[in-house]
């Protein structure tokens, strides 16, 4: 995949179709034109407006992998709470962080013991439980994560720093239909006097897509 | 539109631990069944419920009748039999629509 | 999808075995993973916000699973050569237009008002 086109600069405007004219710092590339364009139409033609966009912006703004972590520190401290995640998550999830993520695709959680491990990946297209984890990370929805997780998906965890023993099971969720997925990780030991929050603090992003594990606690 | 319809209005025809092969066939258009899984052999794990039919949604349509979606797991090696990554168990486990499962009636031990 | 190929032949047997450029799992496009963490830049969040929007329940112009046909229909270069958020763009500004609900008209003529706004800055 082609790394990411900011064109901040204003030499690297290659694909600029105003022919003979230095475009201006801060003008749009090809791309944010169509972008642009598009929106405009749409926003005129009443079939979506400035408020839903600002709206949008500011939830992707805000969002990052708390509320993912939350649950996880949740379904650790409290044993009927873990069971009604496995059970549905989706509900789970709706009732305890009071967010209505119902209209989105349904939730599974997937908890990882010293038996098994999960790891989550979108060989299709890029599939990602967002309202919980937030806006992936770029490695998540690059070819090489994508063609690789399924094939060698010892060698890709490795690449975390993962090392999984041979004893556990390892587990690779292919996000292949209408439904997202929450790994819980293991909790580490040495946190037993920790409380939920503290506990919420320690859960990782990486964690919860299952590319990674929870360092022990030591004092 | 909600996505995931109730699943009374569609009854699975598979339960956890049957045995399923994945349909070899090539379509055009949007499918959500990968290629690397086409032709393989795998066991339910569960039955996620009815859901539009993503095939149909895709083209524009109402996405019904639902489709029974299915946690389906592989064993690793059965998939990549090259592969260099061999160590412990794995498995692979992917979301399947009704539509490309066929049960697996007899098998050779 | 039972749709047949010209020659009246099946297309699942016209086209025999074929992997989608998008259907990732297991081929060779291996690379090796990048970790460079990445915030969205103005143009990504855009995108983001149009596509998602025309995809809430209760806009439901362009549904992800339409969207994603969009980006599968990109001619496989572009599809390899677009950034993520270009091929999401590209994607779903196949769909609208397919669906009538914009015309390709109708964006080229904005995107040269667009163009001349942006000259004038």
């Amino acid at each position: 995949m082609m790394k990411d086109q900011d064109h901040d600069h204003e030499h690297d405007h290659a694909e600029s179709e105003s022919p003979g004219h230095a475009a201006p710092k801060e003008a749009l590339d090809e791309f944010a034109q169509v972008e642009l364009a598009i929106r405009e139409l749409l926003i005129e033609r009443g079939l979506i407006t400035q408020a839903q966009r600002r709206k949008y912006l500011d939830q992707i703004e805000s969002s990052t992998s708390m509320l993912g972590a939350r649950l996880v520190a949740k379904a650790w401290t409290a044993p009927d709470f873990r069971l009604q995640l496995l059970a549905d998550a989706r509900k789970a999830a709706t009732e305890f962080l009071g967010i209505e993520i119902l209209h989105g695709p349904a939730l599974v959680a997937l908890e990882n013991t010293e038996r098994m491990h999960h790891v989550v990946v979108c060989t299709l297209c890029s599939c990602y439980p967002k309202a919980l984890l937030g806006i992936p990370p770029d490695w998540y929805k690059s070819f090489a994560y994508r063609s690789r997780m399924v094939a060698e998906p010892r060698s890709v965890l490795a690449q975390f720093g993962t090392d999984i023993p041979d004893d556990i099971e390892i587990r690779v969720v292919d996000s292949t239909a209408d439904l997202r997925y929450l790994v819980i990780p293991r909790r580490p030991t040495g946190t037993d006097d920790l409380d939920e929050s503290k506990l919420a603090s320690l859960v990782t992003r990486d964690s919860m897509i299952g590319v990674s594990v929870l360092p022990e606690m030591r004092d | 539109m909600p996505r995931c319809v109730d699943a009374v209005q569609t009854v699975p025809r598979f339960g956890e631990g049957d045995r399923v092969r994945v349909q070899w066939r090539f379509p055009d258009g949007h499918i959500r069944t990968p290629f690397y899984l086409r032709g393989k052999t795998g066991t339910v794990v569960r039955s996620h419920g009815a859901f539009l039919d993503a095939e149909r949604l895709a083209n524009g349509l109402p996405g019904v009748p639902a489709t029974v979606v299915y946690q389906v797991a592989f064993a690793w090696e059965d998939l990549f039999p090259a592969g260099a990554d061999a160590r412990g168990r794995t498995l692979i486990l992917a979301d399947l629509q009704d539509n490309w499962l066929d049960a697996v009636v007899q098998e050779v031990a | 999808m039972s749709k047949k190929a010209h020659n009246d032949v099946p297309a699942d047997i016209a086209k025999g075995p074929s992997r989608a450029m998008h259907d990732l799992g297991g081929s060779s496009h291996a690379g090796t993973l990048d970790f460079t963490p990445h915030l969205l830049s103005d143009f990504e969040r855009n995108v983001d916000a149009l596509v998602n929007l025309l995809a809430k329940a209760d806009i439901n112009i362009v549904c992800p699973d339409e969207r994603r046909r969009g980006i599968e229909s990109l001619p496989p270069e572009l599809y390899r050569s677009l950034t993520y958020y270009q091929r999401w763009l590209m994607g779903v500004k196949l769909i609208l237009v397919q669906k009538g609900v914009l015309s390709d008209a109708d964006i080229e003529q904005r995107l040269g008002e667009i163009r001349q706004r942006d000259e004038a800055r």
